[in-house]
Parts: structure tokens; sequence; C-alpha cells
């Protein structure tokens, strides 16, 4: 509008002015609403296609194509791959490829792939990507990462023309794991050289179980070439319960930190029995503390195990001869006592009835048959007791009060004590972990001794008890003739008599039976004594806590 | 040429993947920033199928798309970014 210029207006052309803008604003806001319903509708995925308008018409795009197994695949792959122009621009790059470079993948693309390069090699790297020649190459080189780690890759470039640029498609492989593996199976002349002489199979497994080294006589364990493959492919392992003793549990026992020592297994072989070896593995970590893989020992001990197998069988034939001997000492015994008995019996009878009609040459035959058959007869009765020692009942679980069992031995004893004019007193004595049975045997045996082997004086005999060593010691002394020391050790050997048959009557099996049963429960039994001056029998029994 | 003394433009493209229209994005970008900015910008580069929980915190609907956050007022850009002008235009390279 000019200065000077009169403004006229009509009214009602003003009026259809605005009702016709207000119309208008109403449209557009309707169509506002619509588009933003529309942005709204994609924006939260209620649609799964868009329909895009190009020269050659339209073309619909889905949301979620069949590029997205594709998609998925380059990002999950183990191989880093980066998208490059010409100028070595990074268009794109896999999340593989950003933890390789120790970089967040947002800050890769749109940089320069140089900055991954050492400076001495970008030029060859930039000769490399605008060569034109050949579209595939493949190059080892070293990358550094973020961090200043320095990565060997082996990376594989395509040249592809996609979208109307002309873009290079990189494939790029960590060897940073394959390198370590190499240097330490390179590692030195002096490992060789203990693999081969080792007498032990020494295998060295990679963390997926795979052989890197085997010494020869792994080699001969196996019966194979057994370098590069897996190790539970080789050897079939199982623990004596059976269970798989595989890569997988020499592994996480060396993640544990527990290696295995000495760890008997069983070798399975196919068409021949199974060996017997020994066990050992430890952990191989790298610098970085990354479990590498196991050092794994194996020791045939199948000889070994056979020779104590043999000596296992030898002693359960000894057993077994032992057993039978005691059968036959028991049937013995047993058998013989009926017909003893018989000659027992009748020569009593011809003593008794005949003394004074026969000469006195006579009488003395009777005499001595008499005596011999009932010494026959106490000694088949003590070597029936004797070999009934071992089959008696297992060790007693309760407790025996000893001072019961003694005065149980003395009721029995009754007679012969009062004969002898014999005392008998004992201190408290403790709770014993024996049978009945072997405790009144014990205190007989010992008491009797003492008033067998008994001095001009009355029998006095003591018994009393102390602790030792966890057991009980139990003390039998009497003041009979005593016993030359030179014969302590016989005495409780089988028929040792020191004194001829007549002075003394015995069968000579008494002082065995107390071995015998004080063995039976892990105590000793010895004695303490001096011609004339008494004897004193200690023997040790498990029994109730000492205190 | 962006004077320095103002502040650093901040700048985020939205790809998908390698896409050509997505690969020409990021070509385009960079040559227009590189001869206007030289270094005196921050790019990143979301790719939207690593990341597509971040699409709806800057409310992107169509890829590719670059955001200009700093200097002045957020801007959006839709498309590959080859028109040029435009481009300089909406990144405040070109004097109104």
């Amino acid at each position: 509008m000019k200065p000077g210029e009169t403004i006229s207006i009509n009214t009602d052309e003003l009026l259809v002015r605005i009702a016709t803008d207000e119309a208008r604003i109403a449209e557009l806001q309707t169509r506002l609403a619509e588009a933003e319903d529309t942005l709204q509708a994609i924006r939260t995925g209620e649609v799964d296609a868009l329909v895009v308008s190009g020269p050659d018409g339209d073309q619909i795009f889905a949301l979620e194509g069949a590029d997205h197994a594709y998609r998925l695949l380059v990002e999950e792959m183990q191989e880093g791959t980066v998208t490059l122009d010409q100028q070595g621009l990074i268009l794109y790059a896999n999340r593989q490829f950003g933890s390789m470079m120790r970089t967040p993948v947002e800050t890769i693309v749109g940089s320069r792939f140089e900055r991954f390069l050492a400076a001495d090699r970008s030029d060859s790297f930039a000769a490399l990507l605008t060569d034109g020649e050949n579209t595939r190459k493949r190059r080892e080189l070293t990358l550094i990462a973020a961090d200043g780690t320095r990565v060997p890759v082996h990376i594989s470039l395509n040249c592809l023309q996609t979208g109307g640029i002309q873009t290079i498609c990189a494939v790029i492989t960590d060897l940073s794991e394959q390198r370590h593996y190499e240097a330490m199976v390179k590692d030195g002349e002096l490992s060789r050289l203990i693999l081969d002489q080792a007498a032990e199979a020494i295998i060295v497994i990679d963390a997926r179980g795979k052989i890197l080294r085997a010494s020869e006589s792994a080699q001969k364990l196996a019966g194979r070439n057994i370098l590069f493959q897996h190790f539970d492919s080789v050897f079939q392992l199982r623990s004596p319960e059976h269970e798989v003793v595989d890569t997988a549990r020499l592994l996480s026992g060396a993640v544990a930190g527990s290696g295995l020592k000495s760890f008997e297994v069983r070798l399975l072989r196919s068409g021949r029995p199974y060996s017997t070896v020994l066990l050992s593995s430890g952990p191989l970590w790298s610098a970085a503390h990354e479990l590498l893989g196991c050092a794994v020992t194996l020791t045939d001990i199948s000889e070994r195990k056979v020779s104590e197998e043999a000596l296992a069988r030898q002693a359960q034939a000894l057993e077994r001869s032992n057993g039978d001997l005691r059968q036959f000492a028991y049937a013995v015994s047993h058998d013989l006592r009926e017909p003893i008995r018989i000659v027992t019996i009748y020569s009593q009878l011809l003593e008794k009835k005949y003394k004074t009609h026969l000469d006195d040459q006579a009488d003395g035959y009777i005499q001595h048959t008499v005596q011999a058959a009932l010494r026959l007869e106490a000694l088949l009765d003590d070597l029936l007791v004797y070999t009934q020692t071992a089959e008696s009942p297992q060790d007693a679980d309760s407790l025996l009060d000893a001072n019961l069992a003694l005065a149980n031995t003395l009721t029995v004893l009754e007679t012969r004590l009062a004969e002898s004019g014999a005392t008998v007193d004992s201190d408290p004595l403790p709770a014993l972990r024996v049978d009945e049975v072997h405790l009144q045997q014990l205190f007989q045996n010992l008491i009797a001794n003492g008033l067998k082997y008994r001095g001009d004086a009355a029998p006095r005999i003591h018994v009393s008890a102390q602790p030792e060593n966890g057991m009980w010691k139990l003390h039998v002394a009497d003041n009979g003739i005593g016993i030359d020391p030179q014969y302590h050790k016989q005495i409780f050997g089988l028929f040792k008599r020191l004194h001829a048959g007549d002075k003394y009557a015995g069968s000579g099996i008494g002082l065995a039976i107390c071995h015998k049963i004080v063995e039976r429960y892990g105590g000793r039994i010895w004695v303490e004594s001096e011609i004339g001056k008494g004897s004193s029998f200690y023997f040790t029994l498990p029994g109730a806590p000492n205190p | 040429m962006w004077k320095p003394t103002e502040s650093r433009h901040k700048l985020r493209l939205y790809v998908a993947g390698t896409t050509p229209k997505s690969l020409r994005a990021v070509q385009n970008v960079k040559r227009i920033c590189d001869a206007e900015l030289a270094n005196h910008y921050d790019l990143e580069v979301v790719d939207v199928y690593k990341e597509p929980g971040r699409l709806a915190r800057d409310q992107v609907i169509a890829i590719p798309t670059l955001i200009k956050f700093a200097p002045g007022e957020i801007k959006r850009l839709i498309g590959d970014l080859s028109r040029e002008e435009q481009v300089r235009k909406g990144l405040g390279l070109l004097a109104a």
C-alpha cells in the first residue's frame, strides 16, 4: 500500500473473506490432524509396509522384510564387517568390528578407516582401496584399537556397486587368539624336548579341547597321531564311578582353580580292556589371565594295578586257606571230643573197677591212660575255644561294664579260687567296647594262670585299668612264680608251654586265645615279669572315652 | 566457512544398515561438513538395526534422518542428503 492511498473496504466483502479463511483454516486443521494420525500410526508400529513414490511408480517397503535374516547374520557374525567408500570413509560397521577396535560403533561410522592403521601403513592401504585391477583382495595386517592394542587381522576386501556408489566391503577376522596359540605352541625347544622325553603322556589342549601338543608317549597311548584332534574323541575317560571325564570337566576344573591331581580314571579302548591311568591337569593362562587351555598328564598304571590286584587275590586266597584251616581245626577238635570222652570214661571205669585186681604195673598203665585221656580232653576243649574266637560275633557296638564281666568270671572260677585260697581284688574298671564272652575269657585265662603258676604263698591277684592312647590298658597282676623275660614273647603262641606237663596242668592254648581276642579289637597284650616276682599281664582294649 | 568462534555443530544421523540411501547419506553429510565445518562438529551415526530403541527417543519416522541439535533450533533433514543446498540451509550454513 502506498502512502496517501485511501482504504475503502466493503464490509460485506470483508465478512466473506473472513468466512473463506476460516473455512480454509478448518480444512487445513483437518489435514494436519490426518497427517499427525498417519505419522503416529507409523511411529507406533501400526503399519507393516510403506508406499513410496518413485520414478517407476509406487514401491512398497516392508518394515520387517526378507533382508532381516541377512542383517542379523551380518550384525551377529564373529567377523567384523565394514563398508568403505574409495576414500576410506567408513559408511557402515557391524558391532563385532566395534568390539574388535574397542570403539563404540556410532563413532566409527562416518570416520576414516586409516584411524585404525599404523601411520606408516595408511598409504599402502589407500592404494589397496583404489586399486581397480582386482575386485577381491586379501591381506593380513595389524590394526590398532582405540586403547592402543595391536590386533592382528585377516582382511578380505570386495568391491561392490551399491545404489550408485562404488563401495568396498571388508570382512575382518581377528587373528589375536590364533597368534596367541601359535606363540604358546612355539614356546621353545625346551617344551618339545620335555614332551618327547616324558614317560607320561602329556597333552596340551586349547580352551575348546583341541590337542595342540602331545608327547611321544601320548601318541603311543592313543595308538595314532592325535595332533589337532579333539581330546574327547581320542581319549574316552571314565571315573571309577563311570562318570564321563571330558574336556569340559577338565577346563571347568581349571577355571575353578582346582586342577586335578593324580585322579584315577579308566581309559576306554575299543576292542580291548580299559587301562587304568592317573590323570593330572593344570590350566594354562595367558598374560591377560584368559584360560588358553590345559596341560593334561596321563600315567598308565595298568601294570601296577595288575600287580596290586594279584596281591589282593593272594591275600584273599590266604584268607580262604586260613578259614579252611580254622574249619579243619574246629571239625577235628569237635569230632574228636566224643571218642576221647569215651576213652576217658572207660579208662576211668577200668581204674575204678579193676584197680586192686591187677598187678601194680597194670595199675600204673591204667593211671597213665586216664591222665592222658583227661589232658587230651582239656586240650580239645581249649582248641575249640581258640578256633571259635575268630568266628564269634563282630565287635560289640555297645559298652560293656568290665566290673560286671570280672564279677561273672570270679563266679565261674569260684571253686578253684576257694581250693587255692586265692584272693582277687580290683580297682574300679571302665566300660569297654568288647563282647562279654571275650572279656570273660581274658580275665579267666589270666586269673587261672595266676592260680596255676602259684608260688608257695596263697595266690593274690589284682585287676586295674588306666587310659592309654585313646584305649584302656588293663592290668592283671599275680604273685606267682614269674616268667623268665626271654620267654615273654613266646608264651602268647599256640601250644607254648614253659613247663613239663606233669607239674602244671594246661593245654598251652589259654594265652594264645587271649592274644587272638585282643588283636581282634586292635589292642595288644604283653607281660612284665621276672622269675620269682610274680607276673603282670597288660592288654589294651577300646572303650568309653578316656577321662 | 563456518566461523570457529561459534559453538560446535552437534549432529546425529540415523541410518539403516547398508541400504544405498544410508550409505549415501553418510558420504554426503561427511563431505558437506568436512568442507564447511572442518573439525568443528560432532557427528554420531546411529544404525537403527543395532539400536532400534533410539528411534522413539528422537521421534524418527523415516531413514535416513539427520538431526541438528546445535547450534540454534533443532532441525531435521530427511533423505539421503544429496540436495546439497537444502542441507547447507538446514544446518544453518547459508545466509538466509
